[in-house]
């Protein structure tokens, strides 16, 4: 948890340099942008961390553990990539949950695969994806990005793992 | 974004439904309980993480992606789509339009693709998020695996795809017609 605050702060330091040294107000701005962003994502933030809150629950971690875990093996690097791709709402949803409910039961490979599977080939980018690049693009896009997740996942397990 | 609060109440309300039956009162307040318990100690983080994207969002522009990747990326498409995909702040419902944008002005279909992979795949306003609940070594670890996928992912549709390519672009274009070019 400080790990990641002192990463983010050090991101933060670094970046308002920039910003600083553009001299045309737009470390300003980003104050202003950030307390927008937050302003707009509060109700879905809220709501994500109930629901967070409500399967980890219900849904007992031993299931996880079965599915996704390491006694899952590489079955759960197919599986929960797809898990991830079903998600909605953004990282505002997907990250408390992934953290609060998956993170603990599963192995190195299948957390990859499944943040991985979210971003990549979650089914929310659909409607986006025909309604302004059409059909085959979708099929192109899906096509080749559905082997990157349990890839990543793999990779990550036998470097790492 | 009130479409997706809408959805996820529902979620929510049916998830209270079934605690509700499952346990009663006692285990609808305890899942409450424990999703206050997981937001309050991550407050400071993602205090600081919106304001990295804040940061982030302010510093990369439009226009700079325009100027980056328009026609005359040439075989550079696939390193700059992949650039410009992990930098560009803002969720689908910018970046889509956004590469429908690039696709008809004449950006590869190796740009388009790498800037979408790695748009999805990494994401760099996304980034602080990930670290705040994550952790930094899961982050950097899925960050590592995935390095050099993005631009495979471009070189693989400049070479195998280019025909292919083209016909999305003519969709593309079919499509934006359709708007009365109304996208931008």
């Amino acid at each position: 948890m400080t790990d990641a605050l002192i990463t983010i702060l050090v991101m933060c330091a670094v970046l308002l340099v920039i910003a600083l040294k553009k001299k045309d107000g737009s470390a300003k701005r980003s104050s202003f942008t950030a307390v927008h962003m937050l302003i707009n994502v509060l109700p879905v933030l809220l709501i994500a961390f109930l629901i967070a809150g409500l399967i980890q629950v219900l849904l007992p971690s031993e299931t996880i553990a079965a599915w996704l875990g390491d006694e899952a093996g590489w079955k759960g690097l197919f599986i929960a990539p797809l898990a991830g791709a079903l998600v909605q709402g953004g990282p505002f949803t997907f990250f408390p949950l992934f953290s609060s409910v998956f993170q603990q039961s599963m192995g190195i490979g299948a957390s990859v695969a499944m943040i991985t599977g979210w971003g990549m080939i979650n089914v929310g980018h659909l409607p986006y994806e025909f309604a302004f690049l059409g059909p085959r693009f979708a099929a192109l896009k899906y096509g080749i990005c559905i082997f990157i997740p349990p890839l990543a996942g793999a990779a990550a397990q036998l470097l790492f793992g | 974004m009130k479409y997706t609060v809408i959805i996820m109440s529902a979620v929510a309300a049916v998830l209270l439904g079934t605690a509700w039956f499952m346990g009663g009162a006692p285990l609808m307040t305890e899942g409450l309980r424990s999703g206050i318990f997981m937001l309050v100690p991550i407050i400071p983080i993602l205090l600081a993480a919106f304001f990295a994207a804040g940061l982030i969002t302010e510093l990369i522009s439009k226009e700079l992606i325009y100027r980056w990747l328009g026609e005359g990326a040439g075989w550079r498409g696939p390193l700059l789509g992949t650039l410009a995909g992990a930098l560009v702040p803002g969720g689908p419902f910018f970046f889509y339009p956004l590469i429908a944008t690039l696709y008809a002005s004449g950006a590869s279909g190796g740009t388009v693709f790498s800037f979408v992979a790695a748009k999805t795949l990494w994401s760099v306003g996304r980034v602080p998020l990930e670290i705040a609940f994550v952790g930094t070594e899961l982050t950097l670890i899925r960050l590592g695996v995935t390095f050099f996928l993005p631009m495979l992912v471009g070189m693989l549709v400049n070479i195998f795809f280019r025909r292919f390519s083209e016909r999305i672009r003519r969709d593309v274009q079919l499509i934006r017609n359709r708007r009365g070019g109304m996208n931008d």
